[in-house]
């Protein structure tokens, strides 16, 4: 899977949490999914969750961790998926 | 933050907080013993004859409390979370303070956000002497596991905890079963043999959430309990024990509506 497929599907993730819509328009790989996209830090359980499911990884809780940006997103993935 | 490692008490992490962490607690547990009679009863003061709040069966729920409690095994109480003394309101309910002097360990500690009460001097002596851990909404991921761990370390020890599942008042009014916090289920699953106290209060006149009930309200209070399982590990685990509670207290505030409804 290229990088820009797994991108394409942490958007579309990413969008149902999102209340910043605008935010979405503008997405690249550096937009911090807390304060930039105004996901609520609650729901980052459920993106990391929704993650493992749709490419089938598993995604450890220090992982997780790290995960504040589309691009970390997308490079955590890429890294299990190889 | 919302990620923690998980609690190892062998941790050096863990040893550095907790050691330090020890005496100190030891200390607040003695202190909120000594002032329990005289700071207790002028909290119940204000609530009874000031506010006038009324609980409707004290007694009975008393009574449910005390056997509740009974069982020596780590106790954590999930209500919802309407106003801005639901913890107190609690506390009064649930027993007398010359009981609570007697049976200290059954008052219930509490984990409030440090924001509501670090404005006055009084206010923090007040909550320090209450059995109150505070939390930082907005701070750090340590500061964050050092809560949590020294919760598990007192409830390990038999401490009763209330933690309240949504994580705030409901804005709604009612029990958000869409936006669900998973915190209380990061709790539940370090903590084995859990026996959780689901609790709904809601005044005959709590229209929406507030800061206190209105004057003279009579609140009612119901009891669930419930041992969360779950066969998931990790942040799956944290979602579906937290989810197992809220829908719990989802059921309470079904029942309590359709009996109220019903005019029972």
């Amino acid at each position: 899977m290229s990088e820009k497929e797994i991108f394409d599907k942490v958007v579309k993730i990413l969008g149902p949490y999102v209340r910043n819509e605008a935010g979405l328009k503008d997405i690249e790989h550096k937009t911090n999914i807390v304060t930039d996209l105004q996901v609520n830090s609650s729901r980052l359980v459920d993106i990391i969750l929704a993650m493992e499911d749709e490419f089938d990884i598993e995604i450890a809780d220090e992982e997780a961790d790290k995960v504040e940006t589309v691009g970390a997103a997308v490079n955590l993935i890429k890294g299990k998926i190889g | 933050m919302v990620y923690s490692k998980s609690i190892d008490e062998n941790t050096s992490f863990y040893k550095k907080y907790l050691n330090a962490d020890y005496f100190k607690l030891f200390i607040q547990i003695v202190l909120g013993i000594l002032a329990i009679l005289p700071l207790g009863s002028a909290i119940v003061y204000v609530l009874r004859f000031k506010l006038q709040y009324k609980v409707r069966n004290l007694k009975e729920i008393r009574k449910t409390y005390r056997e509740l409690t009974k069982s020596r095994q780590p106790i954590l109480i999930c209500p919802n979370h309407l106003t801005m003394i639901d913890s107190v309101i609690l506390v009064w309910a649930f027993g007398s303070m010359s009981w609570y002097f007697f049976n200290y360990r059954k008052l219930t500690w509490n984990v409030p956000a440090v924001e509501n009460f670090k404005n006055t001097r009084l206010r923090s002596i007040i909550t320090y002497l209450s059995k109150c851990i505070p939390v930082d909404r907005k701070g750090s991921k340590e500061h964050h596991d050092h809560v949590l761990w020294r919760t598990i370390y007192l409830m390990k020890r038999l401490q009763v905890f209330t933690y309240f599942p949504e994580g705030g008042r409901s804005r709604t009014a009612r029990i958000d079963t869409e936006n669900i916090r998973y915190g209380v289920g990061k709790l539940a699953a370090e903590i084995p043999n859990l026996k959780v106290i689901c609790v709904y209060m809601r005044g005959d006149g709590q229209k929406d959430y507030s800061e206190i009930p209105q004057k003279g309200e009579t609140l009612n209070i119901s009891f669930k309990v419930i041992y969360p399982k779950t066969e998931y590990t990790g942040l799956r685990a944290h979602r579906d024990l937290s989810t197992q509670i809220i829908m719990t207290l989802k059921d309470m505030e079904d029942e309590y509506f359709a009996s109220h409804q019903s005019g029972q």
